[in-house]
């Protein structure tokens, strides 16, 4: 394949897969699980304070987040950081705070395969 | 001040307090100074409270945080309550043997408290996941049910069995009234919010701060029982100072004073130090994904998830 120039003004032949390749949906999924980090320890900041939310995440394994934008790295298993990091949460008030976790990251889970799904997230 | 510091101190006072209150009690001391004394004494662990409290808040960054706001204006309350009940004991001594304080404004410190709890149950709520409870028909119905009961409770217990029925309100000066009735209907607020809250989180709150957010709530109850045995034994005339209804004033500045200490999260940063692994270190050292399957992955894995590794794809 020769490389894109992109001054030149030729139309450009795109060929659009039927199915998305392996690593892509890998990544999309990464992405998602990333998101759903970030949108937990925002709603869990405004309940138990931004410090100690960020706190906790900073303790979970394979988890690094940015303590100004709370942007979320995953290293290893999504789902397992994911389910990790709602265990901190939970370890403050119980199932109260899993319900809050469910409900920040609702809006992405439709966006994963159930058999992806981080466990606690599931109703 | 650490959290184990902050318990010493409110236990130690509480057990003086409590003992001080016994002696007075089982020896039928009544109208000394010994009464008034423990009086203030009650205000000032009151004021001694809050401020640990004040500063129990700023761990949980203060007013940005929904369990950081609710235990400041629970504070906040305590601290009013605390003010009103030294402007009480300041009456007591500057006009011994008067039937009533001359003045409303200990009234006013006392009854700017009621907001201010108002504020700190409802905020507290939404910790101990209370809003899930309400979202289910079971949930309003069962407000809806705690909210009729108890409006028909409160209004037995405080105004019939208490005061003797409303026509005690008409006998009364303007804001004599306004008083009286602001406390019963503050009072019978604040407990149906407790008893609502509780009954709509009870089967979600749990973790290490259900036990204090328990005895947040318990303190309610005592303010409740200490504002109708007040207002009964004070209807019937038999009120002294230091009488079962000052216990009950006590035992609900104790449980507020021991719910927000027990609330200081120390420990859990404590523990944090012992065993977290710093973010850092990932990014510092970024681990192989086979070396994290073969290490990390697995002892992590919730045993319910059967969620595909990426080898496993």
């Amino acid at each position: 394949m020769q490389p894109t120039d992109t001054t030149s003004q030729q139309p450009q032949v795109t060929t659009v897969p039927t199915t998305p390749p392996v690593n892509q949906a890998a990544t999309n999924n990464e992405n998602i699980y990333t998101e759903i980090c970030s949108q937990i320890i925002k709603e869990q900041g405004r309940i138990i304070g931004a410090s100690l939310a960020i706190e906790q995440a900073a303790n979970v394994e394979g988890l690094t987040v940015d303590a100004t934008t709370l942007h979320c790295q995953i290293e290893g298993n999504g789902s397992i950081v994911i389910n990790d990091l709602i265990e901190k949460y939970r370890d403050f008030f119980g199932h109260a705070a899993v319900e809050v976790c469910r409900e920040a990251a609702a809006r992405f889970l439709s966006n994963l395969p159930d058999e992806q799904t981080p466990t606690l997230l599931k109703q | 001040m650490n959290k184990k510091l902050k318990l010493y101190i409110i236990l130690t006072v509480s057990v003086g307090m409590l003992l001080w209150w016994a002696v007075l009690f089982f020896t039928t001391t009544r109208e000394q100074q010994v009464n008034y004394w423990w009086q203030v004494a009650m205000g000032v662990s009151a004021l001694l409270f809050s401020c640990i409290g004040i500063i129990t808040a700023a761990k949980w960054s203060w007013l940005k945080s929904g369990v950081g706001r609710s235990i400041f204006f629970i504070s906040l309350g305590l601290m009013m309550w605390g003010l009103g009940q030294l402007g009480w004991s300041y009456y007591l001594f500057a006009q011994p043997g008067t039937e009533a304080v001359p003045s409303h404004i200990p009234d006013y410190i006392y009854f700017s408290a009621l907001p201010l709890w108002f504020i700190g149950i409802l905020t507290l709520s939404r910790a101990t996941g209370a809003r899930y409870g309400i979202k289910k028909t079971s949930g309003k119905l069962a407000v809806i049910l705690i909210a009729a009961v108890m409006s028909f409770l409160s209004y037995y217990i405080l105004v019939d069995v208490a005061r003797g029925g409303a026509s005690y309100f008409t006998n009364q000066a303007v804001l004599d009234t306004f008083f009286d009735l602001g406390y019963s209907i503050g009072d019978a607020i604040l407990l149906t919010i407790v008893i609502a809250v509780y009954a709509l989180s009870w089967k979600r709150l749990g973790g290490r701060f259900k036990r204090p957010v328990v005895t947040i709530l318990t303190g309610f109850i005592f303010l409740f029982l200490a504002d109708f045995s007040y207002s009964y034994t004070n209807g019937k005339g038999i009120y002294y100072n230091g009488n079962i209804a000052d216990l009950f004033f006590f035992l609900m500045v104790a449980t507020f004073g021991l719910g927000v200490a027990m609330l200081d999260p120390d420990h859990i940063r404590k523990l944090k130090k012992v065993t977290a692994i710093p973010a850092n270190d990932v990014t510092s050292s970024p681990i192989s994904t086979s070396s994290l399957h073969e290490n990390v992955v697995a002892p992590y894995a919730h045993p319910h998830d059967n969620t595909p590794t990426k080898d496993q794809d």
